[in-house]
């Protein structure tokens, strides 16, 4: 099974180098964030769905409200009706060039949910209160975007069976497939993500590593529909699912805060 | 005496009408290859009061921005409009009438509503339409002079 899973991996970067040779990149990440901010006074309302699967079914809706109140910040707001999450994220560092971009960002977040642990493994989908801060460095240059994000994971729980602090990193790479030549903003884009997380527990030997194909629509310029699966390469935990299908439908509405929000100040 | 006030009023009135306008401005974006992005300046620009239209160009990150006539453009506003979006400013041109000025190396002038710095090597004489490009870093200005070339 573990054999199976590396030549997969093995097989879908084969395909990404074959694909990046013609194509743009894209970082609208569909499960990390890249170290872009959004625009400024933007709003982003996100509803997702995941099936989790693995040692035990589930499901968990997600809606989520993202906004960018001050250049270089931005904010999201979720719950899934159970549990409720609060993110906060600063761009440290940019460096553009025409058709590249290096960022580099910082990020804070905080779940707070009623259920206690039940795996060793930190579970970062609302399943546990928790905090977890990190950063966030980005590469977009054409036709490579690719992301890499390392973060502390510390879980807020009276239960002193599980470790209390991890580590969890998320490598995330995306491609433009279409269209190849841009000419409008009502062409439809279809982009591949691959991404790929993990965690290490500290003074645990519990670690996981799973991977994350994607492809995403973008309709208008503004919309976007996502379909992905996540399933672990490696894992010695005792998830109860680690596995999922992961769908989900954002709507961006640019300049949707009034300008006294916006920032006044320009330090670039 | 209030013929002389009368007259120096109106040369000031005069001289302030004489401005010439910023007509027209291309800008590059950079750090940017997805429309969104690219969607995110555009809407941006759009805010902008004196915009009267934009045209741009998705694949090459281009905007060309035409003002105006009633409304003084904004050499900051656009710029905080394209950095608020989340990206930078490769190249920002602008286009205004500036009635066969010759631009001396060095110069200082006040036209379009600012101070203008030439850092040229070689004078010329404008046309009227003439590209002009901003040289300063960001597109911020040093001591509020924005320098030129062409």
């Amino acid at each position: 099974m573990m054999i199976k899973s590396y030549r997969l991996v093995a097989l879908f970067f084969f395909s990404f180098i074959v694909i990046a040779k013609n194509s743009k990149a894209q970082e609208l990440f569909v499960i990390s964030e890249p170290a872009s901010i959004m625009p400024t006074r933007s709003v982003m309302i996100k509803q997702s769905y995941q099936q989790l699967g693995g040692k035990m079914n589930s499901s968990l809706y997600n809606t989520q409200l993202e906004f960018s109140f001050k250049k270089n910040w931005m904010m999201h707001i979720g719950t899934n009706f159970t549990a409720s999450e609060i993110y906060l994220q600063n761009r440290l560092y940019s460096l553009d060039d025409i058709h590249s971009h290096t960022r580099l960002a910082f990020f804070l977040k905080a779940i707070n949910s009623p259920f206690q642990p039940n795996t060793d493994a930190i579970m970062i989908d609302g399943q546990e209160k928790l905090w977890n801060a990190g950063f966030i460095a980005t590469r977009l240059d054409y036709k490579w975007a690719s992301s890499f994000s390392a973060g502390c994971l510390h879980r807020l729980t009276a239960n002193s069976k599980y470790a209390k602090n991890g580590i969890e990193y998320i490598w995330s790479n995306g491609w433009l497939l279409y269209p190849k030549n841009y000419i409008n903003y009502k062409q439809t884009n279809i982009n591949f993500y691959v991404e790929c997380i993990g965690q290490q527990l500290i003074n645990d030997k519990t670690h996981y590593l799973d991977i994350a194909p994607a492809v995403q629509f973008i309709f208008n310029s503004q919309a976007k529909f996502n379909l992905g699966y996540k399933w672990p390469i490696t894992d010695n935990s005792n998830r109860l699912n680690n596995k999922s299908l992961y769908i989900s439908f954002d709507y961006l509405f640019f300049n949707a805060l009034p300008k006294n929000y916006k920032s006044k100040k320009i330090n670039h | 005496m209030k013929l002389k006030l009368f007259l120096v009023a109106c040369s000031f009135i005069i001289a302030i009408g004489s401005y010439a306008q910023i007509k027209s401005a291309e800008i590059i974006a950079s750090g940017l290859t997805c429309s969104m992005c690219s969607k995110a300046i555009f809407k941006a620009l759009g805010q902008l009061d004196f915009v009267d239209t934009i045209s741009v160009n998705i694949k090459t990150s281009v905007y060309q921005l035409r003002f105006k006539n009633d409304k003084l453009a904004s050499i900051e506003k656009i710029r905080d409009a394209v950095y608020d979006a989340g990206f930078s400013i490769a190249k920002f041109s602008i286009i205004a009438n500036w009635k066969d000025q010759t631009a001396i190396k060095d110069l200082v002038f006040n036209d379009c509503g600012y101070q203008f710095k030439w850092q040229i090597k070689t004078n010329k004489t404008l046309s009227n339409n003439q590209k002009v490009y901003i040289t300063n870093k960001n597109i911020q200005p040093i001591n509020g002079v924005y320098f030129l070339n062409y």
